[in-house]
């Protein structure tokens, strides 16, 4: 129970209480926490506060608040005069996108593209050039949050 | 070159839409960890616009040495500390523990549970920026101590010193609270 040792067992205490750690950092640890009460203590008490805030849910998105945040921006935008002469249209610009990722999903499963009569004002070649992972975004959006799992 | 990095590319080269393509990518996780920062949908909702301006001013001398997201999440952070520091009086720790009587052991489970986050949530939110980042990120948004260390621009080794610290603070305040 030499302190410098537990010193040096304090990082390893925080990432084994807070995720996995490869099982050799893992069988390390254990080796010295089965000889060391103190440590053994405070890898107790931190796994335990983990456990606590884990368990608070994730607060709901509120419902149209994407659609707010683009009006806030455009606005934000507008009144710091940062988009002079190149004006993103926050609105557009989500149309194009989600365009984008139909006629790519569409491509992918290999459906003729929808229809695309309209399409070309707002999703310009260069868009659609950009978006190689659209079909992932699809199916996050199509799947709502669930797409994003624990993981933000 | 990834995606992101076409996006910003595509950006400087006057291409208006990649930057919305990139706050419809990234608005999700920046908003979620403000919304676990500041502990409400309205600062949030304040502090995701002043990212994405803020983002917006700067991306044209954005370096690419980090990923997009860590850059944002970056941003959101000091966008915290700015906001943190604009409040009057930030809640010490300790009233914390004065908030409510430890959590009744009646028959509403339910309403113990809830009881009991909000307990968290509010210790949670007592801690100094930092430490609450550095939670919030590992915690909540399932980071790597790797990635948390590029988005608050420090050592790995002072990220974790920093959770330990953290940690160890809510054990305390917390531990008579949650335990009863
Ligand atoms: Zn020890």
């Amino acid at each position: 129970m030499d302190g410098a040792r537990c010193g040096l067992y304090r990082d390893r205490i925080v990432e084994a209480a807070t995720g996995p750690v490869p099982p050799e950092v893992w069988e390390d640890l254990r080796g010295h926490l089965s000889g060391c009460p103190r440590c053994r203590a405070e890898f107790d008490a931190v796994r335990d506060v983990v456990a606590w805030l884990r368990e608070v849910p994730e607060p709901p998105v509120p419902a149209g608040f994407w659609e707010e945040l683009d009006r806030r921006l455009q606005r934000g935008a507008a009144r710091r005069r940062l988009l002079a002469g190149a004006g993103v249209d926050w609105s557009k610009a989500g149309k194009a996108a989600a365009l984008a990722a139909l006629l790519a999903l569409a491509a992918l499963r290999g459906m003729p593209p929808p229809d695309e009569t309209g399409s070309r004002e707002v999703v310009s070649p260069a868009v659609q050039a950009l978006l190689p992972r659209v079909a992932e975004l699809a199916q996050a959006w199509g799947a709502g949050l669930e797409g994003e799992g624990d993981r933000w | 070159m990834d995606e992101d990095e076409r996006l910003v590319r595509a950006f400087r080269a006057g291409e208006a839409s990649a930057f919305a393509a990139l706050v419809i990518k990234y608005r999700e996780p920046v908003y979620r960890f403000l919304r676990r920062m500041t502990g409400n949908h309205e600062d949030a909702a304040d502090l995701t616009q002043e990212v994405f301006l803020r983002a917006y001013r700067s991306l044209g001398r954005f370096q690419g040495r980090c990923r997009v997201k860590t850059w944002l999440l970056r941003i959101a952070t000091n966008a915290c500390l700015d906001h943190r520091a604009r409040q009057r009086d930030p809640l010490p720790l300790e009233a914390v523990a004065g908030l409510a009587s430890p959590p009744e052991t009646g028959p509403d489970a339910r309403a113990e549970r809830r009881e009991r986050w909000r307990l968290v949530a509010e210790a949670v939110q007592a801690l100094p920026p930092r430490q609450r980042a550095a939670v919030v990120l590992r915690l909540y948004g399932g980071y790597t101590y790797a990635e948390i260390a590029e988005i608050m621009d420090c050592s790995e080794g002072t990220v974790k010193a920093t959770m330990f610290a953290a940690l160890r603070k809510l054990r305390v305040v917390l531990g008579p609270l949650v335990e009863g």
